[in-house]
């Protein structure tokens, strides 16, 4: 059965070419049943009567339960904003405004925040689902639950007071070790430790910094006796070698990470990969064909196919369409049926004729374009959009900044025809400057108050 | 009034040795104890566990640092209402008792009988102390705030390692009677009889939660084997200011004692419920490695967490 395989390339042993199907279903489950997704991850009956249909159409190998990265930040103290068919974000910092490490005391328990709401689905989904699919656990990852506790500051942080995030890290690490406990006592599997920032911090910060914290959580997760993964979003491709040297079981990308090139680097380590279905392009806005498409293109670019499992790229959108992940799951699990589906298939290109790009040189303020996935859910994008909007109160004068999001097409479009390969990206002026790089305060001022003085010069 | 007597020293130094003395010596007598430790489980309180005796275990962490102040405050009203002669309280070994006296006028009238604070008995590891006073700014505390001050493991030491101990707690403590002794192996009247509260001026505790130091607690499977034990400490130990717990190996049980590279496993003659080793790290949450290394290279089928 389906958990058999998927533990099978956890142990990085051969499959004979089988490969396993996670889909990342996690607001997105609670459309199944026509709930919200705020629905989905705050009442327990509901969660499970959601899940046992994504086990029902999707067929996983393996499955998350819930997929919410705000929860540890929540149980902490710090204020989330509910959407309602998004994971809830972050919208005030605990450290926002001093530089501490929270008290050991608040390391979580069985009746810590919403965690009564996850175990109960945990434990029901164990008895019901548990002997034929793997059962992921998602925690937040050290990097980002410390800068949802410190805010943008941390980024600051991580160049003027290098040993105060190793404390914090440290200290997000250890309540990440807690976190799994109570995840493996409710019977997971798998835990995955989802930590979209990291592709934000060079290899290097990383190294020095963050990286004793992260292997301390899957050294824990192999004591424990289970498996583990490490998500990453956005562009980790230089990430990738260091993420493995914190020697997780598995890595989880998504779209902005090629898998040949980042396979290359997890089979030299043995560590298995797991991608990455375009979220948005293909799984929300692309049809049945373009996502068995995607799926056997994808599986025909890797050559070994051993220590490979197929995932959406990240927390599957809430609409996308149920046939959409259906044709992923026939792709994976029966390829050679989906490919007599798709022969002559090609999909259209990105319509980007209705898109001006705007003459730069001739405005009279700098122009920042601010190019995300989804400013509120993707929280790289969320620290870049904040970069940008908590300095614009000096450089208003000269600069002007939009936001672009990658689920709303004409978006896209204006994405594709600047051209850009990787989100999020800050352009000033039509320039790509911070290409999945959280800039330092000082340092955007300073790139805008230069710019603009370039176009005053007569 | 209750005579109280606060026990501090670092992780290992000897304070539950002294505490076995002490219970010994007023065994005629009715005597309290709190006991505080870090992790779930409290080692020390099944160490010191033996009729007749009243006593509270306080866990997670310092009695002085916020997260279980409270807790320490209420152990402490609920014991006064006993009929006790003496209540000692073994600190944990990061404990700055700065603010004891703070604590105290909490407790005042909300307890049944006034306490007497006669002082702490500050307990020096002779072997790490000029080293680790350096390092950790509650083992000054500990030795400022202390009524008197006992360095152990004096067998260990040679004189002019004794002279530069004498110089050092000198400059910290000049008041407190010294006692140099091994085992702890000294007339308990001598210390206790001669207590007289510390006059430095209470200050804030150093404890915070960020000095709290990492713990992990090991647990083991039937067939674990005494060598396979041994290895396993000698590797982690490096990294640990203290090892402590009980083991079962061949039906029997064992306690485990480790401070520094030096390890104790000693027959035990009490029951033990569940065999537990806790292990506190020098070396921060790092020491998660460590220990998967160590068990995947010499107990990987008969020590887990």
């Amino acid at each position: 059965m389906g958990k058999e395989l998927l533990m099978k390339v956890l142990n990085h042993e051969d499959t004979d070419g089988r490969i396993p199907w996670v889909p990342f279903a996690g607001v997105h489950a609670g459309k199944l049943k026509g709930y919200t997704g705020k629905e989905t991850l705050t009442d327990a009956s509901k969660l499970i009567e959601c899940l046992r249909e994504v086990h029902k159409l999707y067929e996983p190998d393996g499955m998350p339960i819930v997929f919410d990265l705000q929860l540890e930040a929540e149980i902490l103290g710090c204020d989330l904003l509910w959407a309602e068919n998004n994971p809830p974000s972050v919208v005030s910092h605990l450290l926002a405004d001093e530089k501490r490490i929270p008290c050991a005391c608040k390391f979580p328990t069985r009746e810590s925040g919403r965690i009564p709401v996850i175990l109960e689905a945990m434990e029901a989904m164990k008895r019901e689902v548990g002997d034929d699919t793997a059962l992921y656990g998602l925690i937040c990852g050290p990097l980002t639950l410390a800068s949802h506790l410190r805010g943008s500051a941390f980024f600051k942080d991580m160049r003027k007071d290098p040993d105060y995030v190793i404390q914090l890290v440290s200290y997000c690490a250890e309540y990440a070790q807690r976190m799994a406990e109570l995840y493996i006592e409710a019977g997971m599997d798998v835990i995955a430790v989802v930590d979209p920032l990291v592709s934000q911090v060079s290899p290097k910060a990383f190294a020095t910094l963050l990286s004793d914290s992260f292997k301390a959580v899957f050294d824990y997760i192999r004591l424990k006796g289970v498996k583990s993964s490490f998500f990453v979003c956005g562009n980790a491709t230089n990430q990738i070698e260091v993420m493995c040297e914190t020697m997780p079981d598995s890595i989880a990308v998504d779209e902005n990470v090629n898998m040949v090139t980042a396979k290359s680097v997890t089979d030299r380590f043995n560590i298995a990969l797991s991608g990455n279905i375009p979220l948005t392009t293909t799984m929300l806005f692309g049809t049945q064909q373009d996502n068995m498409k995607g799926v056997l293109d994808l599986l025909d670019s890797i050559g070994n196919k051993q220590n490979l499992i197929i995932s959406p790229g990240c927390d599957m959108p809430y609409d996308v369409p149920l046939e959409n992940a259906v044709a992923c799951t026939l792709a994976v699990h029966r390829p050679e049926e989906a490919r007599t589906l798709v022969a002559n298939y090609s999909s259209d290109e990105v319509d980007v004729s209705g898109i001006e790009i705007p003459e730069y040189a001739a405005l009279d303020k700098v122009l920042i374009e601010i190019f995300t996935l989804d400013p509120e859910q993707c929280a790289a994008c969320t620290y870049m959009v904040k970069s940008v909007e908590d300095v614009y109160g000096e450089i208003r004068d000269m600069a002007d900044y939009n936001v672009y999001k990658y689920f709303i097409k004409e978006d896209i479009a204006r994405t594709s025809k600047m051209g850009l390969k990787n989100l999020p990206t800050i352009c000033i002026d039509g320039e790509s400057v911070y290409i999945s790089i959280i800039p330092d305060r000082d340092e955007l001022i300073a790139e805008v108050t230069r710019r603009y003085e370039m176009k005053r010069k007569p | 009034m209750i005579k109280l007597v606060l026990l501090t020293g670092f992780l290992g130094a000897g304070k539950t040795t002294l505490l076995q003395r002490l219970l010994e010596h007023f065994g005629n007598e009715p005597t309290g104890l709190i006991v505080n430790d870090f992790g779930k489980v409290n080692i020390d309180a099944r160490l010191l566990e033996q009729d007749g005796i009243a006593m509270a275990e306080l866990e997670n962490g310092s009695i002085f640092c916020s997260c279980i102040k409270e807790n320490f405050i209420n152990a402490l009203i609920r014991l006064s209402g006993e009929n006790l002669t003496y209540l000692f309280i073994e600190a944990s070994g990061l404990a700055d008792p700065g603010n004891m006296a703070q604590i105290l006028a909490v407790v005042g009238s909300r307890g049944s009988r006034p306490y007497d604070y006669r002082g702490s008995v500050c307990v020096l590891d002779g072997e790490s102390f000029l080293e680790m006073a350096d390092l950790l700014p509650a083992i000054g505390n500990q030795l400022k705030h202390a009524s008197a001050v006992l360095v152990n493991k004096e067998d260990l030491l040679c004189q002019e390692r004794i002279s530069r101990i004498r110089e050092r707690i000198g400059e910290i403590n000049r008041e407190a009677p010294l006692f140099f002794t091994s085992y702890c192996e000294i007339d308990i009247d001598d210390v206790i009889e001669g207590l007289a509260s510390s006059k430095e001026e209470a200050g804030e505790s150093t404890n915070t939660p960020e000095n709290r130091p990492y713990s992990l607690i090991l647990r083991q499977n039937d067939n674990l084997t005494m060598e396979e034990l041994r290895s396993f400490l000698s590797h982690i130990a490096p990294r640990t200011y203290r090892i402590k717990g009980f083991a079962r190996l061949s039906g029997k049980a064992y306690s485990i004692s480790g401070v520094g590279t030096h390890i104790m496993i000693l027959p035990w003659k009490g029951e033990i419920a569940s065999p537990e080793i806790v292990l506190i790290s020098s070396v921060g949450i790092g020491i998660t490695g460590a220990v998967s290394e160590g068990i995947g290279k010499y107990a990987s089928r008969s020590l887990r967490l």
